[in-house]
Formats: structure tokens, sequence, C-alpha cells
């Protein structure tokens, strides 16, 4: 749905991302990873337009990117930056309505069918019960469920994530990819950037790891995640195992302290 | 929310009654009503142009710091912090210079949109961060107050007290033909604001997530600035500088109605303009037949309100 042609971006004179060339398919659970500083934020910034390549070549279902209205392709892609600041004490809902601007535009007001996909997105999420609290009153785990709402509450087809667990423990990281997965399979196509390499692998259909701005190896979780991309690409020594329950490629990084005594593979 | 709602009402029209027939001759409603000679034109061609004036010059400032506090996301956002006030007041002293009295609001005017205008264009080209635009025109202020205490200090003493009014912000001179195009500009500008208050509130949760709801942000912030500026270069000819207002209206707003825009700006517009009418007002009476300028009071009422709520208030954060 979503191509890429040897896209290339810089900040200044230091390239971000060279040559990127890849296809984004439909129905995918795609998942982007790579250490700090390899483009990944850079590359769904660049899907998104916030940002404009300097060559290259964005588009959406076969048209150019470039040439679709702003509104409307806010209608179709939706994007949650890895922090929001709300500086305003906003209701959940009147939040999570927001995210129908791009039908209601400027000057309208919220229709009875736009109410209707607040009302089901915010049942959906299971924020029906904080719906009237302000957003600084939630806890982290709450907060993430009204933003993502708030991005679904858009219906795009296509849902850019940044990071969405960065702030969570393993439990609220499991049950917003668990509300994720759960769109993806109600035929929403999610490109995600996930630090956490094992929940990337538990969720993600397909993984593209990222290196210096390249694309370095990319394919199902078994194919990206073997332990010499791990090391080479994160500089770092580690084991891949496999998740006993899900089958799933689990990556165990080792300290380099540790490695000077005990552990030889 | 009703009873809220009624109350913002019931205050505009307690304002607008208390500045018609309070002042240094005091109206009953009986006397309002059958006015005949001096009364009439005392009513005419001093208390509801100068009732206008205060309600349109609050109204429009607080409007302008609501949309500017959304905008770049900052507490302290107001036209004043962002510079204008400073070069408002080297225009007005400028204008003090030359020594006519009738040109002194088009120089405040002026000044205004001149030291906005910088703000804005530097803003843009360096591509700066929201809180180093309010730095930028903290800077400027302090550039222009430098040139402002150079004049206080050298021009002559009768002229020191004339513009001493003007820089504390004081509604009781201004040419008629001003007061009708600012009513006109100030309503229609707020109308306008008013009616996009969505994009405000998509906004203000920041730059890039509404980017990506498809608002052009660099457009709407150069409209918004654009319109603000216009509005508060108005409001400074009519009436000075008036500090506080802009800031603290748009905090209290909030704090009783919630920031969703399409309801706070109206409110904006009615208490902001209520409580200068009602601050002149006081002003005018507080110390009969002297007037004090009204600067002093929205600065004392405003702050102790404003204390009250930040320390008494019950929320953690009004921000």
């Amino acid at each position: 749905m979503l191509s890429i042609e040897k896209l290339n971006f810089s900040y200044g004179k230091e390239p971000v991302l060279k040559n990127l060339s890849a296809d984004i398919r439909n129905g995918e659970l795609l998942g982007i990873i790579g250490p700090n500083g390899s483009g990944k934020t850079t590359l769904l910034k660049l899907l998104t337009r916030l940002l404009k390549p300097s060559s290259g070549r964005l588009s959406l279902d076969g048209t150019n990117a470039y040439e679709i209205p702003a509104g409307e392709y806010a209608k179709k892609v939706a994007y949650l930056p890895s922090s929001i600041d709300v500086s305003f004490s906003y209701t959940a809902e009147e939040f999570v309505s927001m995210g129908r601007f791009p039908y209601t535009g400027r000057y309208g007001s919220l229709a009875v069918s736009d109410r209707k996909v607040i009302g089901n997105t915010m049942e959906k999420f299971e924020i029906r019960r904080y719906a009237k609290r302000k957003i600084w009153e939630l806890s982290d785990g709450e907060k993430q469920r009204v933003f993502l709402a708030q991005t679904v509450a858009q219906e795009p087809s296509l849902l850019i994530l940044d990071e969405p667990t960065s702030h969570l423990d393993l439990g609220h990281s499991f049950r917003i990819l668990d509300i994720i997965k759960e769109l993806n399979t109600g035929g929403i196509t999610v490109i995600a950037v996930l630090h956490d390499l094992n929940i990337a692998s538990e969720y993600c259909s397909r993984l593209i790891l990222l290196k210096n701005g390249e694309i370095f190896s990319q394919g199902t979780p078994e194919e990206v995640l073997t332990y010499q991309n791990v090391e080479e690409v994160y500089q770092t020594r580690a084991l891949v195992y496999k998740n006993p329950f899900s089958k799933k490629p689990y990556v165990f990084g080792i300290p380099a302290s540790l490695m000077s005594s005990s552990l030889q593979r | 929310m009703k009873i809220k709602y009624a109350a913002v009402f019931l205050l505009f029209g307690l304002a607008i009654l208390a500045g018609l027939c309070l002042g240094t001759e005091f109206y009953g409603i009986s006397r309002l009503l059958s006015l005949s000679g001096i009364d009439r034109t005392i009513l005419l061609r001093i208390r509801i142009p100068r009732v206008l004036a205060g309600f349109i010059v609050g109204a429009g400032l607080s409007v302008t710091g609501a949309v500017l506090q959304a905008m770049l996301k900052n507490p302290l956002a107001e036209s004043y912090t962002l510079g204008i006030s400073g070069g408002a007041s080297l225009g007005i002293c400028i204008g003090v210079i030359l020594g006519k009295t009738a040109v002194i609001p088009y120089f405040a005017f002026l000044g205004a949109v001149i030291s906005i205008a910088t703000v804005l264009v530097a803003s843009i080209r360096r591509r700066f961060s929201n809180p180093t635009v309010i730095l930028l025109g903290v800077a400027m202020n302090f550039l222009f107050s430098s040139f402002v205490l150079f004049v206080m200090a050298v021009i002559k003493n009768e002229q020191f007290q004339s513009t001493m009014l003007w820089l504390i912000g004081d509604i009781s001179y201004f040419p008629g033909s001003l007061l009708i195009s600012g009513i006109i500009a100030i309503t229609a500008i707020s109308g306008f604001l008013i009616f996009s208050g969505r994009i405000y509130d998509i906004m203000s949760i920041g730059e890039e997530k509404a980017a990506s709801m498809g608002v052009n942000m660099e457009k709407e912030k150069n409209l918004a600035l654009t319109l603000c500026c216009i509005i508060v270069g108005f409001c400074v000819s009519l009436a000075g500088i008036i500090g506080f207002v802009g800031l603290i209206i748009p905090h209290v707003t909030r704090y009783f109605f919630g920031p969703i825009h399409k309801r706070s700006l109206p409110v904006n517009f009615l208490l902001g303009g209520s409580f200068l009418v009602l601050a002149d007002t006081f002003a005018r009476i507080i110390i009969r037949p002297v007037e004090i300028p009204v600067g002093v009071i929205t600065g004392f009422f405003g702050g102790l309100f404003f204390l009250a709520i930040l320390l008494k208030g019950k929320y953690r954060e009004i921000w």
C-alpha cells in the first residue's frame, strides 16, 4: 500500500537515510528495529510526510504521496509520535474526539457518525470508564490507550506508531500490543518502531532492521533476529533462543562485563 | 456548566451597567433612561465610548492570549511577552517626542505591528522552536524598553505624565474613528478565531500530531500570529499597554470552562471584556475625582485573583 523508492534524507550535511527502498504490504504488522540513531523515527516521519526527503519517491496505493492533500492523507495514514505532551486539561473523551479532525475540518462540528466512531473506539480501547477524566490524571498505561484511541479514531488504513510501548511496563506493553494486533487483524496495516526486540519478534509479521540509515536485513522475525545480525548491528554480544510458548526468536543481550570471564558460546 | 455560562453573562451585564452608571458622576438606572442635556452628552460622548473601548480591548487581548498560548504551547505566551508591548511603547514615545497627541495611537499601532512582525519573520526564517519564540519576544522587549527609558529620562516634565499613562494602560483618550474600526476588526477576527477553534485544540497537542492530522502548521501559525498582531495593534492604540489581561483571563477561562477552544474562546471574549470594563470603572471611582490608569487595577486585582486560584484552586496543575 505504501512504498518508498530510493529515499534519501539528511539533517544538514549528515545523511540519515541512504537510498532506502521498501514496500509496506497491505495488512501486515511491520516492525522497524535498529539501534539509536539508525534512522527509525526519521523514516516514520518521512512516511507521515512530516519531513520531506531530499530525493526519492513515496507512493500511497500507487499515487505520489506528495500530490495527496494533507487532509486526505490524514484519513488514510495516522501517526502516533513517541511522546505527546498534553499541556491543557483535556478529558480523555475530548482528546479522542480530536482524532476526527480530518473529517470535521476547521469549522465543522462532530456529526452523529463522528460520535459513533468516537464511542466505538473508546469501547474498543476500554477507556469509557475514564472518559470524563483529565488526561494528566491518568496513569501512563491509561494515557497511551487514550493516545492510541485518538489515532485510531482517524479511521486510517495505515497506522504508524513510534515506540508505542516506550513508557510502559511489561504487562501494559503486552496489552497495548494486543490491541494493536487486534486492529491489524481487523484490517488496518501497522508500521511500528519498536525498541524491545522480543516484543517486535512476538507481534510483528515482518521486521526491517536498520543500521546507519540503511536496511541491514528484512524478513520474518526468524530471518532477521539472528545472533549474527543482532551482534553486528547493536555492537554487543547476544544469544538468540526460541520463546518456548510462541516459538518466536527470543534475544538475550549479554553485557560485555560478563563476556570476559565465564561465558563462552 | 450552564450555571457557569449564566454567571459569565451576568458578569457581562453587570460590567456594562457599572461602566455606564458609575464614575465621577453617578447615574441611577432611572436617570440613565431619561437623560437630557449635559448628562446625555456625558453618556454618549464619554461613558459609552469608554465602556465599548474597555470591552473590546479586554476581549481582544484575552482571545489573542488564549490562541497564542495554545499555539505556542506556552503558559506565558501572550501578545506582550511576544515583544509587542515593547514595540508599542517605543512607538508611543516617538509619538510623544513629536508632540502631537493625536498621532500617538497610530504610532502605538505601528510599533506593535513592527515588533511582532519582526518576531514572526525571524521565527519562521530560522525555524525557531516555540519556547525560543517567547525568548525572542522577551529579548525584543528588553531592547525596546531601554529606548523607552532613555526617552523617559530626557523628555520634558509635562510630557512625562501623559507618556506614563500610555505605558501603564489607560482608556481615557482615543479618537472615535479608531474605536469604530477597532470594534469591527477585533470582533470580526475574534469571530474567525472562535470558528477555527478546532485548529487550536489540535495545535495545542503538539506540532507533529497536528501536522499528521492534516493541519498545515506553518500556514496556520502565520495566519494566527498575523491576526493576533492586528488585534493587539488596535488594543494598544486604544488603551496603551495593559498587561496581564491577555495572560490571566485565558488561564482563568480554561480553569472554569475547560480547554476546548470553541467553548473557551467566546468565554474569553466576554470575560476579558467584562473584566477590563469593571477594572476601568473601579479605576474611575476608587479615589474620585482622580482617575487612576486601568493598568494599575488589572495588575492588582488580576494578580490577586490569579494567586488565589493558584494557591487555593482545586487543580494541582493549572497549565
